[in-house]
């Protein structure tokens, strides 16, 4: 068994020798499918963190006024915790605030001399809430509004809803990527098989007279097929290899523009691709191995008639 | 060895090329089927190795009934049948020994099984001096004597040499003959389809003529009649 896997595999690579330039063309087709398969799945990924950074930073602040008893704030903290549309409150204390507000404000020292005046701290305490999903904010925003220590709150920052739109809008593109990309890697899939199956035939043809003599012969209808199967799946292994040693350090080389463009997000394409790589190079192989093996047994079992 | 009972082929529409034949080969017989072209000798001889299925009748080769074969089931049939052509099918990018060995690579046979049988068949048939030659590098009776050399080396119980002499000049096509004659007495049933008078009428061995598609004679040490 093992010696007759070993002649396949010998005649397969005689054949993609034999044949070399109708190899490569079939071998660049099936490197530009899983390029394009690649490249949607790094814009996907991109989208996808995006979204997740962006609504990350979402949260809503209930600035208190500085006369609220540390009690009433807690038991807001609280009740809002325990609800099941809130990931999570922060309590910032008004000394914290104040530090921050300064930290914000330090160029400005006309600001920071008023403070100074004033001497004592005038920000209150405040809660930041942070929803599970965008669209949980109003309901908590009423919660809050309901509540008894609703009069000790001076501002609420609701910044939310510019948000949402924000979100809706990329939520949108991220749609029209994935669509114009399937349907695109459907038109490439259909091409791949084209040329695949167009291989084999060709290379059926070329090897006619091998053929005619190897089952004149006697050599079993599995062995007279293997070596075109085979011959696949070299295919999709060299574009696999191919494309990845194009792909990865093309992608490490754009990583600083990408890293540049989501400065202050937690948002690191290079390093996510580079720890995905098994995974990716995985979902390479099975498309182009799935592509090939499949059109090169539509293409034997149709013309190689044994 | 070989038997057709009552059998008929009929191509469509309408061609007939072999009516209800019967025939039996014993095992170690040597038998020239003889005929014209159009007669049916190559028909009879596809249905021998299951290339050609019958319309009616019966084929049973070395007691098998081959007349219904499975597909997986051919390549076990055509180990036990070496087959001989005109036209050699020969591989011109392997040289002698590659092509004989191809039959039992092919055949999943060992690399040992290969390095011990090869250079026996090709002793029998004469060309152990030019193993490395290349198809291009030898004539055409060495080529044919290749090929008789690939059809020996799964050791067939029969040998079919569909018109092996017709591309070669008399006296290249009585050494294969002969060569023939001595692997038929090593015990190999010998087929052999010809269209070639005198070297039928040379052998004086068991003659079966075609003609038409029908058995019209077969005489024991006979004589090429039509």
């Amino acid at each position: 068994m093992f010696v007759t896997l070993l002649r396949a595999f010998r005649f397969a690579t005689q054949s993609l020798w034999r044949n070399v330039w109708l190899s490569l063309v079939t071998i660049f087709i099936l490197v530009m499918t899983l390029f394009l398969v690649s490249t949607l799945t790094v814009t996907q990924v991109v989208a996808d963190q995006t979204l997740a950074a962006v609504q990350d930073r979402v949260d809503v602040s209930l600035f208190f006024t500085p006369d609220v008893s540390l009690p009433d704030v807690v038991t807001l903290q609280h009740s809002l915790q325990e609800r099941n549309d809130v990931s999570r409150v922060d309590y910032v204390s008004p000394d914290d605030a104040l530090a921050k507000f300064k930290e914000r404000n330090q160029g400005n020292e006309k600001l920071l001399a008023t403070l100074a005046a004033l001497g004592e701290n005038p920000l209150g305490p405040t809660l930041v809430v942070r929803a599970k999903e965008l669209s949980d904010y109003p309901q908590i925003l009423q919660a809050v509004n309901a509540s008894s220590v609703n009069d000790k709150i001076q501002d609420k920052d609701e910044d939310f809803a510019t948000t949402k739109t924000v979100i809706e809008r990329l939520n949108s593109i991220s749609h029209n990527i994935r669509q114009f990309g399937l349907w695109l890697s459907i038109l490439l899939g259909a091409i791949t098989l084209m040329v695949v199956f167009n291989t084999i035939r060709v290379m059926i043809y070329s090897q006619r007279e091998e053929i005619g003599i190897m089952k004149l012969v006697g050599a079993s209808n599995t062995f007279v097929r293997a070596p075109f199967m085979i011959e696949a799946i070299l295919y999709g292994v060299i574009a696999t290899a191919v494309t990845s040693a194009i792909f990865f350090p093309l992608l490490s080389l754009i990583a600083p523009t990408l890293n540049q463009f989501f400065a202050g997000y937690d948002l690191n394409v290079a390093s996510y691709f580079h720890a995905h790589a098994l995974g990716l190079i995985g979902i390479q192989l099975a498309v182009a191995v799935g592509l090939s093996t499949v059109s090169s047994g539509v293409a034997v079992g149709r013309y190689l008639k044994v | 060895m070989i038997e057709f009972k009552n059998v008929t082929k009929v191509y469509p529409p309408d061609v007939t090329a072999l009516k209800r034949v019967s025939l039996h080969i014993t095992p170690g017989e040597f038998v020239s089927i003889v005929g014209q072209s159009g007669s049916g000798k190559t028909t009879l001889s596809k249905m021998i190795i299951a290339e050609e299925r019958p319309t009616s009748g019966q084929i049973v080769v070395g007691g098998w009934d081959i007349t219904n074969i499975r597909h997986n089931e051919i390549p076990l049939l055509r180990r036990q049948i070496g087959v001989v052509f005109q036209d050699f099918k020969l591989l011109p990018k392997k040289t002698v020994f590659e092509n004989v060995a191809f039959a039992l690579e092919v055949s999943g046979d060992s690399r040992e099984k290969i390095r011990d049988i090869v250079p026996q068949v090709l002793k029998i048939v004469g060309l152990e001096a030019k193993r490395d030659r290349f198809p291009t590098q030898i004539s055409g009776g060495e080529q044919q004597r290749v090929v008789i050399a690939r059809a020996l080396v799964h050791r067939p119980k029969v040998l079919l040499a569909d018109e092996p002499t017709g591309n070669l000049d008399s006296i290249n096509a009585q050494e294969i003959i002969t060569l023939l004659q001595k692997i038929n007495e090593f015990g190999t049933t010998v087929v052999l389809v010809t269209h070639n008078r005198e070297i039928v009428n040379g052998l004086k061995r068991r003659v079966v003529t075609l003609d038409h598609g029908r058995m019209v004679a077969d005489q024991p040490a006979g004589k090429y009649l039509i």
